[in-house]
């Protein structure tokens, strides 16, 4: 059963197009990775298919319903996708613990003894139990993107989407972060990552989706996508991405 | 002042206590116990208009010594450790390094400053001088009508808010230029 | 003798108490509402609320307290006292200050948090209430200790429409005794502890509420 699904979903900031009709789908259990030059409306997708905000032309299914056409109540809808995303963005007056229950407090409506339940569950998820008490300044950014995987987690959502969690990450700070989402992907989680860690892609990838300028120009299985690319496009981003790190 | 303050720690303390009398007491009770309290002693503040001058200048001097202490601390340690390594003295790094970017930080600062001491000379209001408000205090008993402090408040306005949205502005502007913080 | 005053001085202080405290509330409801309105409302808000803090901040307080007490009577045909035209004058004059200080905190929390926050499925009110204003409150309380000590210090103004706060009662009472300077140094003696202790107060609240990360001081420039 397909979990988000958009038909061709078209985005305009002004005169500047940045997503030119885009057709997507994944279903439950499913891991995809979307992979592309900067610049080339990932994040702008990702937002998009996390109701963050609106898309200027297509629709967009949630688990087989139109979202927007039938005019659901997109906070609930937000509530079952988690989000995580490439700068840590916890909340600088909450402890981790508090981090993680403010979503299951505020909008799941839990009582304040199941949300710590369920928080503590999600920190030990992505190894942070320990660290429950402390505020995300005293923590580094791999850390703070761990937490920041638990909140989206803690509520048990339908599907994930990760935008680039480690590109603003040190070496080793990244490897901690992919190992968390590394385990999600073998429990069987659904997601959607952009990520250049393309070893990692290789890994957990069901398919591979290859973006540029606001198309999805090529996609399909891990080996075939990086291994022998149809396009003289992503056979040189390839190139560059192996060849740069 | 704010130099000094670097320099000497002697100095330094005692600054630090003027400024927290400055900064503790009202200005219109500075200027009523220079023009009321010391002009038995010092003839010179028997002039209202001198006694609101000195006290304003009093204070304006421990705001900006804050100000421009701010706007000091603000130059980074790596371009200290850089005129260090280079050889220049600590007078050379001063005049050459720290003072031209200080005083780009302090523009804003220096601005709503500027303002401040126009709007605070209304207080030798209190003393007798007659100034703007004092004028429009006339004005009205003589008309009994609305306008005279209206029309004041908005002189006073149009002088203030050119002076410090345009050092602001300045300010930002030379910030941005030069990449300071 | 100074001290056949002391009552005198003791209620006077009391009131420039009163009308601190006054000021200051009215002027945090204002701020906080001028504020929000600011960062969130639509142009024809923005306009209102940009004339409204450019008149209180540009004009000095003086002539304001003149013009509510005179000519506002004048005006509307409404007579109050120099109390209540004191303390309305006070919390508008406050609250166009202390609207910059609220600005400045609550445009500090940074877009990722609140996209995040609205990624959880927080509605707008809840995004407000729980991630935007702990965060701004927190922030603001160096600026705001600024407006606490330059309010309380201004409160010496409302001497102009007579109320018998501190400076006025001073005025009288050197006028009565002639002498001057042993009154105005009093005078000055007892705004200087009072601030002086006022900031200790704060800066160990400020020390007691705050969290790693979010010491940021924003625009803290005295005026
Ligand atoms: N809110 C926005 N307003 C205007 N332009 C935007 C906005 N968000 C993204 N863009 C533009 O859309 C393009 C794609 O951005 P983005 O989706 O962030 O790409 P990527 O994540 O692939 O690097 C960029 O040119 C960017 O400048
Ligand atoms: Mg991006």
């Amino acid at each position: 059963m397909s979990v988000l699904e958009c038909v061709d979903l078209k985005k305009s900031y002004g005169r500047l197009q940045v997503l030119k009709g885009i057709n997507f789908e994944i279903k439950r259990g499913e891991k995809k990775v979307i992979i592309g030059p900067s610049g080339s409306g990932k994040s702008t997708f990702l937002r998009i298919m996390g109701f963050l905000e609106p898309p200027t032309e297509g629709r967009i299914f949630f688990k087989g319903e139109d979202v927007y056409a039938s005019r659901l109540n997109l906070n609930l809808i937000r509530s079952k996708i988690g989000f995580v995303f490439q700068e840590p963005s916890l909340f600088r007056h909450l402890t981790c613990l508090e981090n993680v229950k403010i979503g299951l407090k505020c909008v799941l409506k839990m009582r304040d003894k199941e949300a710590t339940e369920k928080a503590i569950e999600a920190l030990k998820a992505v190894k942070m139990e320990e660290w429950a008490d402390y505020y995300p300044a005293q923590l580094s950014g791999g850390q703070q993107q761990r937490v920041g995987i638990a909140r989206a987690l803690a509520r048990d959502p339908e599907i994930l989407l990760f935008d680039e969690p480690t590109a603003s990450l040190d070496v080793e700070l990244t490897w901690e972060v992919i190992d968390v989402m590394r385990d999600l992907a073998r429990r069987g989680v659904t997601m959607l990552i952009v990520t250049h860690e393309i070893a990692f892609a290789k890994e957990v990838a069901d398919e591979i989706l290859f973006m540029n300028s606001g198309r999805i120009i090529e996609s399909g299985p891990p080996e075939q996508i990086l291994t022998n690319p149809r396009t003289p496009r992503v056979k040189e981003f390839l190139k560059r991405l192996v060849g740069g790190t | 002042m704010a130099i000094t303050k670097q320099l000497s720690r002697k100095a330094s303390t005692i600054l630090e206590v003027y400024d927290n009398i400055m900064r503790g007491i009202p200005v219109l009770v500075i200027m009523l116990f220079l023009h009321f309290g010391l002009a038995a002693f010092i003839p010179i503040f028997r002039d209202p208009f001198i006694s609101t001058i000195i006290a304003l200048g009093l204070r304006s001097c421990a705001f900006q010594s804050q100000i421009f202490r701010g706007a000091m601390n603000s130059v980074s340690r790596d371009q200290m450790l850089a005129a260090v390594s280079l050889g220049m003295t600590k007078m050379q790094i001063f005049r050459h390094i720290i003072i031209p970017q200080a005083f780009i930080v302090a523009l804003p600062g220096l601005g709503s400053e500027i303002a401040l001491l126009i709007k605070d000379s209304s207080y030798s209001f209190v003393l007798g001088v007659l100034d703007l408000a004092k004028y429009a205090d006339i004005l009205r008993a003589a008309q009994k009508s609305f306008y005279p402090y209206l029309l004041a408040a908005a002189i006073y306005v149009a002088i203030t808010l050119p002076i410090a949205s345009y050092l602001d502005r300045l300010g930002s502007a030379l910030k941005t230029k030069y990449g300071l913080r | 003798m100074l001290l056949d005053y002391i009552d005198f001085i003791v209620q006077s202080f009391v009131t420039t108490l009163i009308m601190t405290f006054l000021g200051l509330s009215g002027g945090l409801v204002l701020g906080i509402l001028s504020a929000l309105g600011d960062v969130y409302g639509n142009r024809f808000i923005r306009i209102i609320i940009g004339a409204y803090v450019e008149f209180f901040r540009g004009s000095p307080l003086i002539v304001q307290l003149l013009l509510f007490y005179f000519s506002f009577p004048v005006l509307t045909g409404i007579k109050w006292d120099s109390f209540t035209a004191g303390a309305v004058t006070l919390m508008l004059n406050s609250g166009a200050y202390q609207k910059g200080y609220f600005k400045g905190a609550i445009e500090a929390v940074s877009k990722d948090q609140l996209l995040a926050a609205r990624s959880l499925g927080m509605t707008s009110g809840q995004i407000l209430r729980h991630i935007v204003l702990p965060q701004a409150f927190r922030i603001v309380i160096p600026s705001w200790t600024n407006e606490y000590v330059s309010l309380g210090l201004s409160t010496s103004a409302l001497t102009v429409i007579g109320l018998r706060e501190l400076t006025t009662i001073s005025k009288s009472i050197a006028a009565q005794t002639f002498e001057p300077l042993e009154v105005y140094s009093l005078t000055g003696l007892i705004y200087l502890t009072w601030i002086s202790i006022s900031i200790k107060i704060l800066n160990y609240i400020y020390s007691r509420v705050k969290i790693p990360g979010l010491e940021i001081s924003v625009g803290a420039v005295p005026s």
